[in-house]
């Protein structure tokens, strides 16, 4: 734990960028370099068979692209209006993901000093996908492991 | 510097791949002055390189290496298998060092001194003396004093060192030149390289100095720049230490006069440069004799070079990942291209009407241009091969051409990738298992050398590559007695198979007939593992072998993989993609009367011309729910053909064919066995690709993928299913019951209340006749309640078994068993599905319904008016049993033989026949054995014969025909037996009239 305090310490001063996107009225961040493209609604293939957190294929510009529920993969009710889902493009072993989100957000710089960690109280399936979070101006801001979130689905699968 | 490093290592193992080849080549053609020019350039820059980038070990292995080549090249060795194979030992050293330096970037520990110490004595003709040549053995007492020099002043990191000084000393003054730098940087490896030959005698002294200094002539290098370099060269010499004698020794070498214009045509034209400048003597007494013959012969090697020069500036390296990224932008082009093209069609006349045009041409022409580049000849696969096989013939002692035809033969690189390693395991197999030793081929009439042909050639839209050799061939009894001993199948079942299925034995799992293991091949790994490599680019590997003769494999493979043509479906509202090649035909059928598909309790079948076609629902397979509306008024059946099994896929739509780039799908989808890949469509949305072999494995299960494993490998034309496909069922009590669906005619389900009585029988109208019912037990059909109909038919007239159920359709093996006091109606027990269960015998539901009809209409049907002997010779007891009654009904006396011995026996004995049935695949002697030794004897000559086997394709009907057998027929229709007894022996009967 001091160990962790000390890097804490350290890292006061330093900040990073998220691209923030909202997901069922809850805030989450992706760090901005690991995300390629946003896209606004698109035309999905539904994929037949895949993992229920698959929405399907997309094609992004001539690059077929993974869409992945992010309801879904995170335990939520699907969205009232699936077909008006925003698209963060990441990349994870090579290959192009989307994340279907309710909403895009700004791209916000985070100080090291408004992080935490996550809650012990966090449900377990968050959790595995849960970078720590950022305590912002009245709300909270969960950082999503894009590794965590992928991996898992193809474990999974 | 990794840059350097990476460049290198490319470099060098293209080199080495081609320096194999040739050096396999020089093995054939030791006279051949270009050739070992070649060998000795490759070898010398690779040991020039490693020098520079300070890799002692694979500079002195290279070094040694070259020695050898050096003294070949002079004269003093003559090209020797010894010589060779050294010479490759040092390759392959040579190679493993690369190996851990690509993995590594550093040179890994060790020592090599048992390969350079063996390479030396070859170079000092301590090897073999008599091999040497005679003028040569004083020369070697040279060759310390030039080593001398070299190694006196500190060998080629000392060089290396003193060339990179002088480099970046020419560096500063020449700064304004542009491209200085690499320039400089290529002078300074160029420059170690020459002097380390050149000093070393391995080489002729100067030529590669003066060529490095004709080289900056010609970029424009002035004198005085020259000597600047000399000098400066020269400095950096002394401040290393060397000696002052040995700098001038060495700067003799750099002959700055040599940079004359004329230099650059044909520097090996100049006077030896020793003759200038006699500061040292040394050199100049190292100047071997034969060097004059190696002078004589430099300017061709030199034009070779040259031309090879000119060939290079033709070609770039690209790496793959550019490619592969062309390619995409190429195909978000194309699609592009069509969106315009849609919305100009939309719009009319349009002033961008002639530019898109022109667009849709370029783009067009762009992606075949990128697919080009994504060719490569198939040669490129095979260039380790004839090294392969020279070091199989050595290490086995066997004498083994290898001919290569279509080598140039173009194919996508992926596909070469995934075919490169089963081409050599199958060459190896050849050389190791199908060539025999010398001695061998001589007892057998046949030349000392084996002879292996590789061939590759284009054949619609596929390529056919050939593996072939003329040894001993596959044993195929070897085969099936390995085969049952491995517990790949049981006896029973390889009875029913032809010579060649047995043969597709060895590309199961765990099979290996090699009667020993070599160092080579016999591991019982292997063939199964080159049949999955293949089929996994859809290609298909087939093979065949005449014992004694050698033996073949034909492999087909799809040009590219990137491109393939598909049918898009749709079901549901959703489109797939289909690859064509597996695609037999398209049905159509009006939803509402849905003729021709019959229901086996939920199993949709279709009765496609002659034959039964399971059908399976694409919206079943993927699970895709019904969207609630109006089913379609037509429904299409897509037929499709995966090895041996066709089955049917029931779609809603069916548009249009189209070539789709194929695209691997995402990891988190790369388990659904039903999706092959994924593509845009041209109007840019994505679908999936079917993949017919999934699918088939869905449909029918372990069954039918185990059924599958074994014959798939098998061309389907050629092929006949060795597995039955057989109609289960439940009747009279829980078991369940089957029987071959060949011998069903049609599957009905009727309601018996409307079933009539006649007399004692239960007959109902079906297709204008009246059709007899009989239950399970044999009885007339109780008439009440609806139920599934099995019809068997005979002739023109019709049987009906009443079943309780019909439970599914199962393509499997047979394997019977007999259960003793076997009940009437049954042949025996099978496991069909995992579950045991009774083999109907479909002649006594036949003979039960109307024994008087029945007995009568076949005798008819097949002229047999007096009793007629047949003696049957199978060894299955399930065709036994299937056989023997029908003959017994159809009027003829049945005499049964378990195998071919006991018939020849039995046909000794003195019993006469009119006519014998025989199988073909027996234990011991063979139907084609028993037709030639009953052919020979007199009083059997002339009875007539009829083969009986589980397959007959036109090979196996002509091979019967020279054994001595009249026909040939397929165990599986009973009727066509019936039909070739009757029309062989009326045949015979009219040829015995016209005799007498």
């Amino acid at each position: 734990m001091s160990m962790q305090q000390e890097d804490a310490t350290l890292d006061q001063n330093r900040t990073e960028d998220f691209v923030t996107m909202s997901i069922g009225g809850q805030i989450f961040g992706v760090p901005v370099l690991d995300v390629r493209d946003v896209l606004g609604p698109q035309r999905i293939t539904r994929v037949p068979l895949a993992p229920p957190e698959i929405a399907g294929s997309l094609n992004l510009r001539g690059r077929i692209v993974t869409a992945v529920n992010m309801r879904q993969r995170l335990g939520l009710a699907p969205a009232e209006r699936p077909e008006r889902a925003m698209a963060v493009v990441v990349e994870h072993e090579d290959e192009h993901f989307s994340l279907l989100v309710d909403e895009v957000g700004e791209v916000l710089r985070l100080s090291e000093r408004q992080k935490d960690h996550n809650p012990a109280t966090l449900d377990p399936q968050w959790r595995q996908i849960a970078d720590g979070l950022y305590r912002l101006e009245g709300n909270l801001l969960i950082v999503l492991n894009i590794g965590a979130v992928l991996g898992a689905i193809r474990a999974a699968a | 510097m990794d840059d350097l490093l990476n460049e290198f290592l490319a470099e060098t193992v293209e080199a080495l791949e081609l320096l194999d080849s040739e050096l396999v080549e020089l093995e054939q053609r030791p006279a051949d002055p270009a050739l070992l020019g070649s060998i000795f350039r490759i070898m010398h820059t690779i040991k020039g390189t490693c020098g520079f980038l300070g890799l002692p070990r694979l500079e002195a292995v290279a070094h040694a290496a070259e020695d050898v080549l050096g003294k070949v090249r002079d004269g003093e060795l003559t090209v020797s298998a010894d010589a060779v194979s050294l010479v490759l030992a040092a390759l392959d050293r040579i190679k493993e060092l690369i190996a851990e330096l690509a993995v590594a970037g550093q040179e890994p520990e060790g020592s090599d001194d048992d390969v350079i110490m063996s390479l030396r004595d070859m170079a000092a003709g301590k090897w073999a003396a008599a091999e040497l040549v005679a003028e040569a053995v004083e020369e070697p007492a040279d060759l310390p004093s030039v080593d001398g020099l070299y190694q006196r002043i500190g060998g080629a990191s000392l060089f290396d060192t003193a060339c990179e000084q002088a480099c970046a000393e020419m560096l500063s003054a020449v700064s304004d030149h542009p491209e200085a730098e690499t320039e400089l940087l290529h002078l300074q490896f160029a420059l170690a390289g020459a002097f380390a030959s050149a000093l070393t005698g391995s080489s002729d002294a100067t030529a590669d100095i003066d060529g490095v200094i004709a080289g900056l002539v010609a970029k424009g290098w002035s004198p005085q720049e020259l000597h600047m370099l000399r000098d400066e060269f020269g400095k950096a010499l002394a401040t290393l230490e060397v000696a002052d004698a040995d700098v001038a020794a060495v700067l003799s070498r750099f002959n700055v006069a040599a940079a004359k214009p004329a230099a650059i045509a044909a520097p090996a034209a100049q006077e030896p440069v020793m003759a200038d400048e006699p500061i040292v003597a040394e050199p100049a007494a190292a100047k071997p004799a034969p060097a004059k013959r190696v002078k004589a012969e430099e300017p061709a090697a030199e034009n070779a070079q040259a031309a090879s020069a000119a060939a290079q500036s033709q070609t770039l390296r690209v790496n793959i990942t550019v490619l592969e990224n062309l390619m995409n932008m190429v195909s978000e082009l194309v699609l592009t291209r069509n969106q315009l093209l849609q919305i100009l069609r939309g719009v009319g006349d349009s002033p961008f009407a002639a530019p898109l045009q022109r667009l849709n041409q370029v783009t067009s022409e762009l992606q075949e241009s990128v697919m080009q580049t994504r060719m490569q000849p198939i040669g490129n696969a095979w260039s380790k091969l004839p090294r392969l096989v020279r070091d199989l013939g050595q290490e086995l002692g066997k004498k083994i051409d290898l001919v290569m035809s279509g080598a140039d033969t173009e194919l996508d690189r992926q596909i070469l990738e995934s075919i490169r390693d089963p081409l050599t395991h199958m060459v190896r197999n050849s050389g190791d298992h199908g060539i025999e030793a010398p001695e061998d081929r001589r007892e057998a009439g046949k030349p000392e050398h084996g002879t292996i042909r590789l061939s590759a050639r284009h054949e619609g839209g596929h390529i056919i590559v050939e593996v072939s050799d003329d040894g001993r061939g596959l044993s195929t009894s070897r085969i099936r007695a390995k085969a049952i001993q491995n517990g790949l199948a049981t006896e029973a079942q390889i009875d029913g198979m032809s010579e060649q299925q047995i043969q597709q034995f060895i590309f199961r799992p765990g099979f290996s007939t090699a009667a020993q293991v070599t160092s080579v091949s016999g591991r019982g790994v292997g063939m199964d593992v080159v049949r999955t490599n293949i089929e996994k680019i859809g290609g298909a590997i087939e093979f065949s072998s005449t014992e004694g003769q050698g033996s073949r494999f034909v492999i087909k493979i799809p040009l590219t993989l990137a491109i393939v043509s598909a049918l898009i479906v749709e079901c549901r509202g959703e489109r797939f993609a289909m690859p064509q090649s597996s695609v037999v035909e398209l049905v159509r059928i009006s939803s509402k009367s849905q003729q021709g598909v019959e229901l086996i309790n939920g199993h949709p079948v279709y009765r496609l011309r002659d034959r039964l076609l399971p059908l399976v629902a694409l919206s079943d397979l993927l699970k895709i729910e019904e969207a609630g509306d109006e089913p379609p008024q037509e429904i299409y059946v897509v037929v499709t053909q995966v090895g041996s099994f066709a089955f049917g896929i029931i779609v809603d739509r069916v548009f249009d064919t189209e070539e789709i780039v194929v695209k691997p799908t995402s990891r988190t989808l790369r388990q659904i066995s039903l999706f092959s890949g994924t593509t845009i469509l041209g109007d840019g949305r994505v679908i999936m690709i079917l993949d017919p072999n999934g699918i088939a494995a869905a449909t029918s299960g372990s069954a039918q993928s185990e059924a599958r494993a074994r014959d798939e490998a098998l061309a389907a034309s050629r092929q006949q299913r060795e597995t039955v496909s057989m109609l289960v069922f439940r009747a009279g009590d829980d078991n369940t019951k089957a029987v071959p669906l060949s011998l069903i005619a049609r599957l009905e389900e009727a309601d018996l209340s409307n079933a009539e009585r006649a007399g004692e029988r239960t007959v109902m109208q079906y297709r204008g006749s009246l059709m007899p019912l009989v239950g399970i037990d044999g009885a007339p059909a109780r008439r009440d309640g609806k139920h599934p109909i099995l019809v068997f038919t005979e002739g023109e007239r019709m049987c009906g078994l009443v079943v309780d159920e019909v439970v599914d359709i199962v393509e499997g093996s047979l394997d019977l068993q007999l259960v003793g006091g076997a009940q009437s109606g049954i042949l025996g027990s099978s496991i069909i599905a995992g579950r045991s269960t009774d083999v109907i015998d479909t002649v006594h539901y036949l003979r039960q319904s109307d024994a008087a009809w029945f007995d009568l209409e076949t005798r008819e049907a097949y002229g047999a008016e007096s009793e007629r002997r047949v003696l049957l010779v199978e060894d299955s007891s399930f065709f036994r049993n299937l056989l023997m009654p029908m003959l017994k009904m159809a009027g003829y006396r049945v005499t049964i033989a378990e195998h071919a011995e006991a018939a020849l026996e039995i046909c000794r004995d003195g019993d006469e026949f009119d006519i014998i049935v025989s199988d073909i695949e027996m234990p011991g002697l063979s139907g084609f054995d028993l037709a030639r030794t009953l052919r020979a004897e007199e009083r059997w000559k002339d009875v007539p014969m009829v083969a009986l086997s589980s397959h007959a394709s036109p090979q196996d009907f002509e091979r019967g025909r020279r054994s001595g057998f009249n026909d040939y027929v397929t165990k599986l229709d009973p009727r066509a037996l019936l039909t070739s007894l009757s029309r062989v022996l009326s045949t015979d009967e009219h040829r015995e009239e016209t005799a007498a």
